[in-house]
C-alpha cells in the first residue's frame, strides 16, 4: 500500500536477500580459500563477525494445525517488535492479462473487513503507536505491523482478521485503482530509467512471468476490478500459504501461544502446495538478445548485460551462495576488480559492478556500467568484456575474496541489529524456498566457500557459452557509437530487478 | 471461530495509553582530550556506531563556490595521509567499515560502524580523512565529473525539479535557496584551495556535535572519540543562525513533457526552539503526516483517488522554519489537487482539529516514538540531534508529556498562524491542465533539497 511513508530501510547489499541480510559468519579454521594467503584483517574481522553473530539469528519456529508458519526471533533491546504476515503469492502468480492483480489486491487489503470497516485498521494501528504498510513482489506479498511489544495481540488479530474476511465495496476498488495508476506514474511512466529497466526485465525473462512489472502492465492495470481482486484473494489468501515473522521484545512460547488463539482458529480451505507453484520457464537467452534505446529525460548512456541463474534445487543452493560470494566479489562494491579496472585504472566508465539476485524461480546476474565521457557504448561494452573475460580465466585475488567474504558476514550482523530489518531477512528467505535451518547455519557454509568454489559457480553462470542478454539506455538522439556527453557520465545508480512495490 | 476473533477485536479498540518507552540511559560524557559527546551502552549486538555532526554545511559556503561541501564529502573516502583512495578503500574494507558522509542546509554530518572489535581502528581511518583528506588532482576531476552528471541528471528529474524550485522560489538570495550539491557553474570552477578552505573551515572541535551507540565502555568510546576527532583544531566559534524570511511568491508551473504532475507546496513552519513546537507538531500530524490517517491522504488519496502520495512534513532549518508539501497527480487533474490541497489547509486553519483527531493523533506520536528508535544507527542519530536542538537527555522521558499537554486551542492557534493560504506557496512540474480554480500540487517524495535527509534531521 504505502502512503509517502514508506519504510527507511538501509538498501541491503545487492544479491539474494538469504545470503546478503542473512548472513553472518563463520568459523574460517582451515577453510581451503584461506589457506592460500596469510591471515589477513579481512580474515580476522570475517572471524570476528562469524563469532558476533552465533547463532544468525536463535530463531523458533511451529507451524500450526492449518499449515501457518510461525517464526519468531527474540530482540529485548527495545520495548517494540515487528509483526509480518508473508504470503507466498505475488506478481508471478497472476492470472494471464491480470497483471497488478497482486499489488491492486495489497492496496484493498486495507479497505475492511465486516469486523473493522474503512480506514479502521490503520487507524487502530495509528492509535496504538504503530506503523503499518504492506509491499509486492514476484513471489510473495507482506503486509508489517512495527508497534509496541504489548499491542502484539492487537495486530495478531487485525492480521487474522483480514486473512479471510476481507469485505471489498465496488466505490473503494474504483478509487484504489486510480490511486496504482497513480502510483505507476510516478514509479513508472515519469521515469525514463525505470520505463527502460521494465522492458529490458521483459527481454530477459520473456515467457516467465518475471518479465511482467510488479505494478503491472499499464493497458491491463486499468482494466483490473473488484473481482479479478476477490478471486485473486480466495485463490491465494489461506493460513496454509502465510508465513507469519515477529521480531522484538517478545517471548516465542507467548507469540505461538496468541498465533494459536487467532491465525490459529482460521480453517484452511485450500491446502498450499509449493511445488504446484509452476510457472512458465523463460526462454533461454540466445544469440545477441539486445534492447537498445534512446529517450528523452536520459542525461547519461548506460549499459547493462544479464545472465540467467537456473533455479535453486537445479543449479544447487551452496552453488547458488558460491555465486552470489563471487558476483559481489568481482563488482559488488568500489572495491571489487571491475570497478577498479573499469573506472579507476582504465577511466573508460564512471560507474561499474555487478550483483545477483536470487528469486524462486530463475535468478539473474547482471554486470553494468556506464561510460565515461566521450567514451562511446561500443567502447564500453568492448573494455567490459575483457574485464570479465580476464575475470572468468583468472579468478580474483585471494584478498579481494576475503573483503568480500568479510562485508557480507559483517553485513548480517548489522543487519540484526534492527528488529525490522531482521524480520524482513527471514520473511523474504522463507518465501523465496529457504528454509530456517539453513538460515541459521548460513555463516558457516558463507566461511567456507572457496575461490575454486565461486568460479567455478561464476563460469558456469556467465562462461563463454552462456546466453545472455544487453541493454543500452542512451540520451535522445545518441547511438551507440556516439561518445557520451562530456556532463554525462557518472553516479549513475546502479540497475534494480528486485521488482518489489509498495 | 472467526466470530471469537472478532468480538476480541472490538474490545482492543478501547485499550489504553502506549506504555513509555523504557527509558533509554544516555551517558553525557567528555573524552581524555576534552571533546563532550553522548553514549548510550547497548551489549546485545557487537556493533559500535558512531554519528557526528559539524554545524555549517552549505551555509558557511559562499555563493561563488556552492558544491564545495557536496564535493569534499565525496572525496572524504578517496585517500587520507599515505594511503591513496583504494588503498584506503581496501582498509575500510577489510575491517568491515561502514563510514559516510552528507551535507545540507545546516550541516556536516558523517556516520561510522564497525565490528566493536574494529572500532578503535575505524576510528582512525575517520580521523585520518577528517585530519589529512589528500584531494589529489586525478580524484578531485573525477568525482567532478560525477558530480556535474549528478546535477545534469537532477536537472531532469522532476522530483528534484519540484523541491529545488520550491527552495529557490522561497530562499530567491539565501544560501537555503541553493542546491546543496552546488551549481554546474560553481562545481566546474571549484580548486583544490577552495576544498582545504571548505574543511579547514569546516572540521572543527567547536563545531562537533557526537553520539555513540554501541558495545562499548565509557573509556574505550572516549578513546575511539580522540584518535578520530582530539586532532582536529579547535576552530572558530558557531555561526550564529540569524533568522531568514521565505518569500512565499504564489504558484508556479515548470513545464515538462510527462503524464504526471509533481507538487510541492509551503506554508510557515516552525524553529524548532519555538514554544509552540509540540503543538505545531501535531497540527502536522493531523494535516498531512505519515500515516494513513492524515486528512490530506484521506481527501486526496482515498475519497478522490487523486494521487498516489501526499502530505506535509514540519521543516525546522536552524534560521526558519517551514511546513513543506508535497504531491503528485496526473495533468488533468492536478490543479484539482492543488485546490482540494488549499480548501483543507483553509479549513483547518478555520476549524482547527476535532477532539478525535487530537485524541487519536498524541496516541500515534507518543506511542510510535520507540519505533524510530530500532537500531544503534537510529539511536545515535537522536543523540546528536537532540545535542543539536539543545535538548536535554531527559527530554526522552518528558516527551510524552509534552505531547499530552497539547491542547485543542494550542493546536487552533498554532493553525491560525501558520496555515496562511495568502501565503502558499506552490511549484507544480509537468504540464498541469488549464482548469477552474487556482492551481493546486500533487505529489512527490521529498527530496534531499526538500528536507533533511539524514537522520539528525528528524527529531520531534
Amino acid at each position: 500500500m504505502s502512503a509517502s511513508s514508506s519504510p527507511v530501510r538501509r538498501r541491503p547489499r545487492p544479491g539474494r536477500l538469504v545470503a546478503s541480510l542473512l548472513v553472518t559468519s563463520a568459523l574460517l579454521a582451515g577453510t581451503p580459500a584461506l589457506a592460500e594467503t596469510p591471515p589477513s584483517i579481512a580474515a580476522a574481522t570475517a572471524t570476528a563477525a562469524a563469532e558476533a553473530a552465533t547463532p544468525l539469528l536463535g530463531a523458533k519456529s511451529r507451524v500450526l494445525e492449518n499449515g501457518l508458519t510461525v517464526v519468531v526471533v527474540e530482540d529485548h533491546r527495545m520495548p517494540v517488535v515487528s509483526h509480518m504476515v508473508w504470503y507466498r503469492v505475488g506478481a508471478a502468480d497472476e492470472p494471464a492479462r491480470r497483471s497488478g492483480i497482486a499489488h491492486f489486491l495489497e492496496h484493498l487489503m486495507f479497505k475492511g473487513t465486516e469486523q473493522t470497516s474503512g480506514d479502521e485498521f490503520s487507524r487502530l494501528i495509528a492509535e496504538n503507536g504503530g506503523r503499518d504498510n504492506a509491499f509486492t513482489s514476484y513471489d510473495y506479498t507482506a503486509y508489517y505491523q512495527n508497534i509496541a511489544a504489548d499491542r502484539l495481540d492487537l495486530v495478531m488479530r487485525l492480521e487474522a482478521d483480514r486473512m479471510t474476511g476481507l469485505r471489498l465495496r465496488p466505490e473503494d476498488a474504483t478509487t484504489e485503482l486510480q490511486v496504482v495508476i497513480e502510483e505507476r506514474r510516478s514509479r513508472t511512466d515519469n521515469d525514463p530509467q525505470t520505463r527502460f529497466g521494465e522492458a529490458y526485465r521483459a527481454m530477459v525473462y520473456a515467457g516467465h512471468p518475471y518479465g511482467r512489472p510488479v505494478i503491472g502492465w499499464p493497458d491491463e492495470l486499468k482494466t483490473l476490478d473488484r473481482d479479478d481482486a476477490v478471486a485473486f484473494y480466495k485463490a491465494h489468501y489461506h493460513p496454509s500459504a502465510a508465513i507469519v515473522v515477529v521480531a522484538g521484545d517478545v517471548k516465542a512460547e507467548d507469540v505461538f501461544r496468541l498465533a494459536a488463539g487467532t491465525y490459529g482458529r482460521i480453517p484452511d480451505t485450500a491446502g498450499f502446495d509449493e511445488a504446484k507453484r509452476v510457472r512458465p520457464a523463460p526462454a533461454p537467452l540466445a544469440g545477441d538478445r539486445r534492447l537498445v534505446q534512446d529517450a528523452a529525460g536520459v542525461a547519461s548512456p548506460s549499459w547493462r548485460r544479464s545472465w540467467l541463474v537456473p533455479r535453486a534445487e537445479v543449479f544447487g543452493r551452496d552453488r547458488e551462495e558460491a555465486l552470489d560470494l563471487m558476483t559481489f566479489a568481482m563488482g559488488g562494491s568500489s572495491t571489487s576488480p571491475l570497478y577498479r579496472r573499469l573506472v579507476v585504472d582504465e577511466g573508460i566508465a564512471v560507474q561499474a559492478g555487478a550483483y545477483y539476485a536470487g528469486a524462486r524461480d530463475e535468478g539473474q546476474l547482471m554486470v553494468y556500467a556506464a561510460p565515461a565521457p566521450g567514451v562511446s557504448i561500443t567502447r564500453l561494452e568492448a573494455a567490459v568484456e575483457r574485464a570479465l573475460a580476464d575475470i572468468l580465466k583468472q579468478g580474483v585475488a585471494p584478498d579481494v575474496l576475503e573483503r568480500a567474504r568479510t562485508r557480507m558476514l559483517a553485513d548480517a550482523v548489522y543487519a540484526r541489529d534492527s528488529v525490522s530489518s531482521t524480520a524482513n531477512m527471514v520473511g523474504a528467505a522463507l518465501a523465496t524456498g529457504e528454509t530456517l535451518e539453513r538460515i541459521e547455519t548460513w555463516p558457516q557454509r558463507m566461511a567456507a566457500i572457496t575461490g575454486d568454489q565461486g568460479m567455478e559457480a561464476l563460469r558456469a553462470v556467465m562462461g563463454p557459452d552462456q546466453g545472455m542478454a544487453t541493454g543500452v539506455l542512451l540520451p535522445e538522439g545518441l547511438s551507440v557509437d556516439d561518445p557520451a556527453p562530456a556532463v554525462a557520465a557518472t553516479a549513475v545508480t546502479p540497475p534494480s530487478s528486485e521488482g518489489t512495490v509498495h | 471461530m472467526i466470530g471469537t476473533v472478532l468480538a476480541a477485536l472490538v474490545l482492543l479498540v478501547v485499550i489504553g495509553p502506549v506504555p513509555a518507552a523504557r527509558a533509554l540511559e544516555i551517558r553525557t560524557l567528555t573524552s581524555p582530550q576534552g571533546i563532550p559527546f553522548w553514549l548510550v551502552q547497548v551489549s546485545e549486538l557487537p556493533v559500535v556506531t558512531v554519528d557526528f555532526a559539524f554545524a555549517g554545511g552549505t551555509r558557511i559556503e559562499a555563493a561563488a563556490k556552492a558544491g564545495a561541501a557536496t564535493l569534499a564529502s565525496g572525496l572524504l573516502v578517496e585517500g587520507a595521509g599515505d594511503m591513496d583512495g583504494p588503498a584506503f578503500q581496501d582498509a575500510l574494507a577489510a575491517r568491515a567499515v561502514e563510514f559516510s558522509t552528507g551535507v545540507d542546509r545546516d550541516a556536516f554530518s558523517g556516520s561510522f560502524r564497525s565490528l566493536a572489535t574494529e572500532a578503535e581502528e575505524a576510528a582512525k581511518l575517520v580521523g585520518l580523512a577528517l585530519t589529512a583528506p589528500r584531494f589529489d588532482a586525478d580524484d578531485i576531476e573525477r568525482d567532478r565529473q560525477q558530480l556535474l552528471v549528478s546535477l545534469a541528471r537532477s536537472a531532469e528529474n522532476p522530483q528534484a525539479i519540484a523541491s529545488r524550485s520550491l527552495l529557490a522560489g522561497l530562499f530567491p538570495t539565501d544560501s537555503y535557496g541553493r542546491d546543496t550539491d552546488g551549481a554546474r557553474e560553481t562545481v566546474a570552477a571549484l580548486s583544490r584551495e577552495d576544498l582545504v578552505a571548505y574543511v579547514s573551515r569546516q572540521f572543527t572541535r567547536n563545531r562537533l556535535t557526537l553520539g555513540i551507540v554501541g558495545d562499548i565502555t565509557p573509556e574505550a568510546a572516549g578513546r575511539v572519540v580522540d584518535l578520530a576527532f582530539a586532532r582536529l583544531p579547535a576552530g572558530e566559534a558557531r555561526p550564529k543562525a540569524e533568522p531568514v524570511s521565505p518569500s512565499f511568491f504564489g504558484e508556479t508551473v515548470v513545464d515538462r513533457p510527462i503524464p504526471q504532475t509533481i507538487i510541492t507546496f509551503a506554508l510557515p513552519g516552525i524553529l524548532r526552539s519555538d514554544p509552540d513546537w509540540f503543538p505545531a507538531f501535531v497540527m502536522n500530524h493531523i494535516l498531512g503526516g505519515g500515516t494513513f490517517t492524515a486528512r490530506l491522504f484521506r481527501e486526496v488519496r482515498e475519497k478522490r483517488g487523486l494521487a498516489y502520495s501526499v502530505g506535509t512534513t514540519l521543516y525546522p532549518l536552524d534560521r526558519v522554519g517551514l511546513l513543506y508539501g508535497y504531491a503528485a497527480t496526473r495533468n488533468d487533474r492536478a490543479r484539482e489537487t492543488v485546490q482540494v490541497i488549499r480548501d483543507e489547509i483553509a479549513r483547518f486553519a478555520d476549524e482547527g482539529p476535532t477532539e478525535a483527531e487530537l485524541a487519536g493523533a498524541k496516541k500515534y506520536l507518543t506511542g510510535s516514538f520507540p519505533l524510530s528508535l530500532d537500531g544503534s544507527g537510529a539511536v545515535a542519530g537522536l543523540l546528536v540531534t537532540m545535542q543539536i536542538h539543545h535538548l536535554p537527555p531527559g527530554y526522552l522521558d518528558d516527551r510524552s508529556s509534552l505531547i499530552e499537554a497539547v491542547t485543542a486551542d494550542d493546536v487552533k492557534r498554532v493553525a491560525k498562524r501558520l496555515l496562511d493560504t495568502d501565503k502558499l506557496s506552490v511549484v507544480m512540474v509537468g504540464q498541469p491542465a488549464d482548469g477552474a480554480g487556482p492551481a493546486a500540487p500533487a505529489a512527490a517524495r521529498i527530496s534531499e533539497d526538500g528536507a533533511r535527509s539524514t537522520s539528525h534531521s528528524s527529531i520531534q
